[in-house]
């Protein structure tokens, strides 16, 4: 009932393509998420879908039926805004059931009724008679879904709608909107710059940079096999390590470091010649740390490295770690260590980089040309 | 800094009281007494009677005898029926004005379609046409093109509607429009301050063009409505040139107060002052009462970055 087909969508606003030749399918019941840098086009795109703004090229289709020229009262879609765009001068009550006035196949009864069994639902029960500008930010995220949910559409659209809480309110709205959706089973395409809502809410993510759509997948997809230098920049927190250099004749080769390639990984990059420009990523998860070179065990790929700075995040350390000669530097490393391990700043770590965790990117279009070997290959990464 | 609790430490003031602070207070009194001073002796010579005005200085107040409540009444008498023509007139065309620039102003900010600028232009190019510029075709207009008046005399046997109150249907009529322009821009500015997510969190709700605007954008307009309605009262109970083209005599029984206010306390035997003043702040008074009643409203208008 919800499915949704974006076709080769393009807006341009004047001179500036907002978004450019996006196309993706949305499946019924689907939570997909639209994740970006700010003015990356996925708030525009989804105002094309909710019927907001008209494309200027391509297609729109609900369950086949094109809808470019539709207007939003006719899609069936419900939406929650950023600020939430409450109706200041209606109490909760009136702004859930304003909605719902549309529908022709409830009684006045059965609309309040209706209007009860929603704000049971979201625990807002007692805030009915209030008005929206006596309630908490939290409190007023939970009518304007409300508003969304009560007239029961086929597709929620939802614009940034927890990026005015606070992160712990942020977190806890995560889970519940997550429970909600599969709970009410409705298509969701859920807006956001977030990286940690995109991968932890979503079914599908698409990632957006530029208007132009970079790739669509599982999240652990996207995460472990990034099609290109923007994706796994964008996806993980603390974000990949690059390093900029080029082909070298026995592996890459950049002023900080070179890395010999194994076998794997030749075979991938054996259509460069020397002098190809290549970058090399590393997530900060996958660096090892080690106190003492002789506890190296498997191979080369070690350098000796000098911690800069340490944040304790609990559960884990980030260690910021520049290369011993500084004057020939590189872009920092960031590794991640054990919380409980102690590293003091200054101190001297032979930092690993596993070959087979590595990634390698075209240094011109920022392509992958590599990506990390998983030890669950044997299946296809999907959820 | 006082010393011990109480006393008033006068030597804080005397200490703090240098060249140029003394300086301050001084431009601050003059400035004051001169803004405040005209109103004071209006107020003061309505209030005398005409030998008291000729033999005391304007601004002082009525020594015992020379103190009347005269001029007030006699100036109520000759003012009221102004008053109230003006208010019979000026009342329903601001109201009208103010919707009508409202719905104007809504449909030019918050709805899109195409060519909605070059309307817009004319609006604004509207609020520029001199009053002079118009007043010859205007009355032309209402006496031989559409004489309005004569089209509506049969609602002159309507109960309490006398044949001299349709005669101030142009007036208000052509008062309605020449306010459209202005109050459209102000009401534009403020809609354009509007959140466009509550007029687009409508549109998701099923609603039409117009639901959106009874139901959204009106309610939120309250703020606003109060300011222009002060405002375009003011300008039009106050208005004299289009009465005067299009009544013309003080003594037509459908005369403005506006009208009637230059003839008050003169004849040929000079200016009866204090008739006069008496009669100026009776006229005033109506919209002093609008200030007041609206006084919270026209606040939080301009708070809310309207006009």
């Amino acid at each position: 009932m919800g499915a949704i087909t974006i076709d080769s969508l393009t807006k341009r606003f004047d001179d500036v393509v907002a978004v450019d030749d996006v196309s993706v399918e949305i499946e019924d019941g689907e939570f997909l998420v639209l994740v970006g840098p700010s003015g990356c086009g996925k708030t525009t795109t989804l105002r094309m879908v909710a019927g907001l703004e008209t494309p200027s090229e391509g297609a729109i289709r609900f369950d086949g039926e094109l809808v470019n020229y539709t207007v939003p009262q006719d899609r069936d879609v419900a939406m929650v805004f950023q600020d939430y765009a409450l109706y200041p001068h209606m109490t909760v009550r009136g702004n859930l059931k304003f909605g719902l006035e549309e529908e022709p196949e409830y009684t006045d009864a059965e609309r309040d009724e209706r209007v009860e069994e929603v704000a049971e639902l979201l625990d807002i029960g007692n805030l009915l008679e209030r008005k929206p500008g006596e309630l908490s930010g939290g409190q007023q995220q939970r009518v304007a879904l409300g508003r969304a949910i009560v007239r029961d559409p086929e597709v929620f659209l939802m614009d940034e709608p927890l990026s005015n809480l606070d992160a712990k309110l942020r977190a806890q709205m995560r889970t519940e909107l997550q429970q909600l959706q599969s709970q009410l089973d409705v298509t969701t395409v859920y807006v956001t710059h977030d990286q940690t809502e995109a991968m932890t809410m979503s079914d599908r993510m698409v990632v957006m940079n530029d208007g132009e759509l970079q790739q669509v997948g599982a999240p652990l997809e996207l995460y472990h096999e990034p099609r290109n230098r923007f994706v796994a920049e964008f996806i993980g927190e603390p974000s990949m390590n690059f390093i900029d250099g080029q082909r070298g004749t026995d592996g890459f080769e950049s002023e900080p470091l070179d890395y010999p390639f194994d076998s794997t990984v030749e075979s991938s990059v054996a259509s460069l010649s020397d002098g190809d420009r290549l970058t090399l990523g590393i997530r900060p998860e996958d660096i090892e740390l080690y106190d003492d070179a002789a506890d190296v065990t498997e191979g080369s790929h070690t350098e000796s490295m000098t911690v800069t700075v340490v944040e304790p995040m609990g559960n884990e350390n980030v260690v910021h770690l520049s290369y011993d000669d500084a004057t020939a530097r590189g872009d920092d490393l960031i590794a991640i260590s054990d919380g409980l391990r102690t590293i003091e700043t200054g101190a001297e770590l032979d930092v690993r980089i596993p070959p087979e965790a590595i990634h390698l990117f075209d240094g011109d279009t920022g392509n992958a040309l590599h990506n990390r070997l998983l030890e669950t290959d044997e299946q296809p990464i999907t959820q | 800094m006082a010393n011990n609790g109480s006393n008033f430490d006068i030597r804080s003031i005397v200490d703090g009281m240098n060249h140029r602070r003394l300086g301050i207070y001084v431009f601050v009194t003059v400035f004051i007494a001169f803004f405040l001073v005209p109103l004071e002796t209006g107020i003061m010579t309505a209030l005398k009677s005409t030998e008291a005005i000729n033999r005391s200085l304007p601004f002082l107040p009525p020594g015992g005898d020379g103190f009347t409540l005269a001029n007030l009444e006699l100036a109520l008498e000759q003012v009221q029926r102004g008053v109230i023509n003006s208010l019979l007139m000026a009342l329903p065309a601001t109201i009208i004005n103010i919707v009508l620039a409202s719905m104007a102003a809504y449909g030019l900010t918050l709805v899109d379609w195409r060519g909605q600028i070059g309307v817009l232009l004319l609006f604004v190019a509207g609020v520029f046409v001199p009053y002079q510029a118009v007043i010859v075709p205007l009355a032309r207009f209402w006496t031989h093109i559409f004489p309005i008046t004569e089209i509506l005399s049969p609602l002159a046997r309507l109960v309490l509607v006398e044949p001299y109150h349709l005669e101030l249907i142009p007036l208000m009529i052509t008062h309605v429009a020449y306010g459209i322009p202005i109050i459209t821009v102000l009401f534009r500015s403020y809609y354009k301050s509007m959140p466009k997510s509550l007029i687009e969190a409508g549109k998701i709700d099923g609603k039409s063009v117009t639901q959106i605007y009874r139901d959204i954008v009106l309610p939120l307009s309250k703020p606003m409505f109060g300011v222009v309605f002060i405002y375009q009262f003011t300008q039009i109970y106050n208005e004299f040139l289009f009465s005067k083209v299009l009544i013309g005599s003080a003594s037509a029984q459908q005369a403005t107060v506006t009208l009637i206010l230059p003839q008050i306390g003169a004849s040929t035997s000079g200016l009866d002052y204090g008739l006069r003043m008496s009669a100026a702040f009776l006229a005033a008074l109506p919209t002093l009462v609008l200030y007041i009643a609206f006084a919270e409203q026209f606040a939080e208008g301009l708070k809310t970055g309207g006009a």
